[in-house]
């Protein structure tokens, strides 16, 4: 108590409200603009709070993070380009809706989520800051592997009708994944001579190609029946049903944000894809996931909101950084010689403190800014797509240009536009290839690292209990269906000798 | 950025009042200078290249702006600069990954040695070996003893990724002490810290701002710093001389580098601007809160000694096959 108190005094001096507003004010600016990520607009900002009060300095930095995971969701919603990576997942639902004039409750929707979310992940942040710092030293390479593995078990359903097709989807985005240097012996992959390649692709240019680009090379050939999109606060507001079924999907995604948040190199996309994917599983519907369902996008927001409020636990309790957003903060922290550690909390309580204090008050800003904007984004749309989609396409080029100020990156979005474009037309879809994308280079990666460490013996995945039990479930959820269709289909197989092939795609 | 261009504005209008034409470079840098980056913001290089931005920026006078052209291991962007044109307002911060790993491990657009001009260091850094205080060693003369022993052959290193200075510092030790430690890459020198804080990983040999605030926490013990003097930063840290091994001394340097042509008294004035680093207090507290010291070169021809020196020193220990695809 004395410590929360602390942490608002502080939180609530004048130059720190002011810098906590500015920051949530960009990122939701930030996050909104397609492509132009948390990172960017940190690194953008970084020099100019080294003149600040490194508590004034760290708040406004953070502010920009997680308001950019705000306003993220609003451009997968509205243009099915998804703001951040972490974002991606609620183009699947929200989109759908938006076409079904709907984007004013959806917005709605995410807000509340993101606010939830994110608040959950604060109080898990202030309580349990100790406890989950051990989690993530739990976990190494088997751990690692193994939920990953659990990971693609999960998602394996997302997707088209077609289950071939998806799944030659998410091996063509694994393979597009392996692009760039094999950190493990220095081969070049794919490369084909472009030092930009080196590096591998990054997620924003293929997203955004993918989904983004793509969608409006095919807005162009067909004759839209547009959706006029009313802007009364009464169109706005979800349906007695929407909040029914908001509340448990908003919960489980803060469940997932909570854990995924503090463990290095997963973070927000990661508990967003597992909470889409939970939701899609445990739904008595989940052929309606990807046609405009709440649950698709009010868990994964409450999930990618929780992750980046729980990435600062161990940034600043064991001065890891989760995300290379998150190593840009530990250096604008470390620059005003202040040390992430375990210390931290001892040695600079009133920093400590004073951000998490940041972090209540930042997350009610932003809802009080956030419910207003709805009504302008939503208007947005009425815009005719002849004067709005250029303009969202040089937006894009933009967002591309700005990861590494090159235009390499901006022809490698057009080219996976032009990819996206294709696969559509031929009947793939598309998220398939974004999860084997996000999740292949982590296998990959967790798996020959565990084999090296385990001198090569593969029993070191099942060695440390964590890995053993993650693994067992994996194979729960591939077993269990099987058996029980079988069970289920036992007295029908009697009387029918047809060949149930297709009764198992739901 | 409002802020810098207003300044960068004022500045412009400033110098073209005050100094009258005279000689073609007498009046350098007589708008503002872009300093190449060639990795992302907010790292290590970026960090200590912002610090000497600010610091020249003071000393002559004219806002150094820094340009983050991070990809292809820094690659991309010192080719940038090394095709730039040689008027000294387009700079790079180099460093040993750009100017000795790289052009030595593989192919680069550009000649490391013939296409720039030196102008000085602003940090040399030095590898700190480090371990987990789980390894049973508190010196490195134990540490030896123990790695070169079948205990170590189940120990394994860390590094951010084949042919850095981490990875090239471990094969280095394995072969002067005969130990077999494994190497481990990750995909960045943060992503290994979890490891090796976590006990995962026993070793890890890099430079010290990575380290420095684990060493304070005592999640990790530092047991040598392969320089041939200790460090101002941990003075209670023995040279590995002074432990046991010789002829174990790495590190990695961060510098200023302009394209090759740069007339001789532009590279002096900015020389002069980097020299002052070491005596400016701010300069020292900002670099010492990161973990580094600035150690700006005696003049731009020892800097350029010192760079194809240690070209032929890294050509030399990459040639071992443990580097090699």
């Amino acid at each position: 108590m004395d410590n929360l108190i602390l942490g608002l005094s502080t939180a609530l001096l004048p130059a720190n409200l002011l810098a906590c507003f500015a920051g949530v004010l960009l990122g939701t600016a930030i996050g909104v603009i397609p492509g132009i990520g948390a990172m960017a607009a940190i690194a953008l900002i970084l020099p100019l709070t080294f003149s600040l009060d490194p508590t004034t300095g760290i708040v406004m930095l953070a502010g920009v993070y997680y308001g950019a995971e705000y306003g993220g969701s609003t451009a997968s919603i509205l243009l099915n380009l998804p703001g951040t990576p972490s974002n991606a997942i609620t183009c699947l639902d929200g989109y759908p809706m938006a076409q079904q004039g709907r984007a004013g409750v959806a917005l709605f929707i995410t807000t509340v989520a993101s606010f939830i979310g994110g608040s959950i992940g604060i109080v898990v942040l202030t309580l349990l800051t100790p406890l989950i710092v051990d989690v993530g030293l739990a976990f190494g390479p088997a751990e690692y592997f193994a939920l990953i593995l659990l990971c693609f078990v999960a998602v394996s359903g997302v997707g088209g009708a077609d289950r071939r097709k998806n799944f030659v989807m998410i091996l063509l985005g694994g393979l597009v994944s392996t692009v760039g240097i094999d950190i493990y012996d220095g081969t070049y992959r794919y490369t084909f001579g472009f030092h930009e390649l080196i590096d591998g692709l990054s997620l924003v240019p293929v997203a955004m190609g993918l989904f983004g680009l793509s969608e409006i090379i095919c807005s162009v050939r067909q004759s839209h029946e547009r959706v006029k999109h009313k802007v009364t606060m009464r169109s706005m507001l979800p349906t007695r049903d929407d909040w029914r079924r908001m509340v448990w999907p908003i919960l489980r995604g803060a469940g997932f944000g909570c854990f995924f948040g503090p463990l290095p190199g997963t973070g927000p996309s990661v508990a967003a894809l597992s909470s889409y994917a939970t939701e899609r599983r445990i739904s008595d519907r989940p052929e309606d996931f990807g046609t405009g369902r709440v649950e698709g996008i009010a868990g994964p927001e409450a999930s990618n909101n929780a992750a980046v409020q729980t990435a600062f636990i161990p940034t600043l309790s064991l001065g890891i950084p989760g995300t290379p957003t998150m190593a840009i903060m530990i250096g604008a922290l470390m620059i005003h010689g202040i040390v992430p550690g375990p210390m931290l909390i001892q040695s600079e309580p009133e920093l400590f403190w004073g951000l998490v204090a940041s972090f209540w008050i930042g997350n009610l800003l932003l809802l009080i800014l956030n419910i207003p904007l709805i009504g302008v984004w939503v208007s947005l749309l009425n815009i005719p797509y002849r004067l709005l989609y250029p303009s969202i396409v040089v937006l894009i080029c933009i967002g591309a240009y700005s990861i590494s100020n090159a235009v390499f990156d901006v022809a490698l979005m057009l080219l996976f536009g032009l990819l996206g474009y294709l696969l559509r037309s031929r009947g793939f879809a598309l998220a398939p290839m974004l999860i084997g994308f996000v999740l292949m280079p982590m296998l990959e990666e967790n798996l020959r690292r565990g084999m090296l460490m385990g001198r090569g013996d593969p029993v070191y995945f099942f060695s440390s209990p964590i890995a053993a039990t993650i693994l067992a479930i994996a194979a729960l959820l591939v077993v269990a269906p099987i058996f029980g269709s079988v069970l289920r289909r036992r007295p029908r197989d009697e009387g029918s000798a047809k060949l149930p092939f297709n009764e198992d795609d739901a | 950025m409002k802020l810098t261009s207003q300044r960068a504005t004022l500045a412009i209008l400033a110098s073209t009042a005050l100094v009258w034409a005279g000689a073609a470079h007498a009046d350098y840098p007589e708008r503002p200078v872009t300093i190449i980056v060639p990795f992302s913001a907010g790292g290590n290089t970026d960090n200590i290249a912002r610090i000497a931005a600010d610091h020249l920026s003071e000393a002559l006078g004219q806002s150094f702006v820094i340009e983050n052209r991070g990809g292809g291991g820094g690659s991309i962007g010192a080719a940038m600069v090394a095709g730039a044109e040689a008027d000294g307002y387009t700079l790079l911060f180099g460093t040993t990954g750009t100017h000795n790993v790289n052009p030595n491990l593989r192919d680069v657009d550009y000649d490391p040695i013939a296409d720039f001009t030196p102008i000085s260091a602003a940090v040399v850094s030095s590898v700190l070996i480090v371990a987990h205080p789980s390894v049973e060693a508190t010196s490195l003369e134990e540490l030896m003893a123990l790695t070169s022993s079948d205990a170590g052959a189940a120990m394994n290193y860390s590094s951010g990724g084949v042919g850095t200075v981490a990875h090239v510092a471990g094969e280095l030790y394995n072969e002067m002490t005969g130990s077999q430690l494994l190497h481990i890459p990750y995909s960045g020198a943060g992503e290994a810290l979890n490891d090796l804080v976590a006990g995962r990983v026993q070793l890890n040999m890099n430079n010290v701002p990575a380290f420095l605030p684990h060493i304070a926490s005592g999640a990790v013990v530092p047991l040598a710093i392969a320089a041939d003097e200790r460090s101002m930063l941990l003075p209670d840290v023995p040279t590995t001389a002074e432990a046991g091994l010789d002829n174990f001394v790495m590190g990695s340097w961060f510098g200023l580098l302009a394209p090759a042509g740069v007339p001789q008294e532009v590279i002096d004035t900015l020389h002069s601007g980097m020299a002052s680093l070491a005596d400016n207090e701010t300069v020292v507290e900002r670099y010492s809160a990161i973990g580094v010291e600035a150690t700006p070169s005696a003049s731009p021809a020892a800097f350029a000694q010192y760079i194809s020196a240690q070209y032929d020193w890294w050509g030399e220990t990459l040639d071992n096959p443990a580097f090699q695809e």
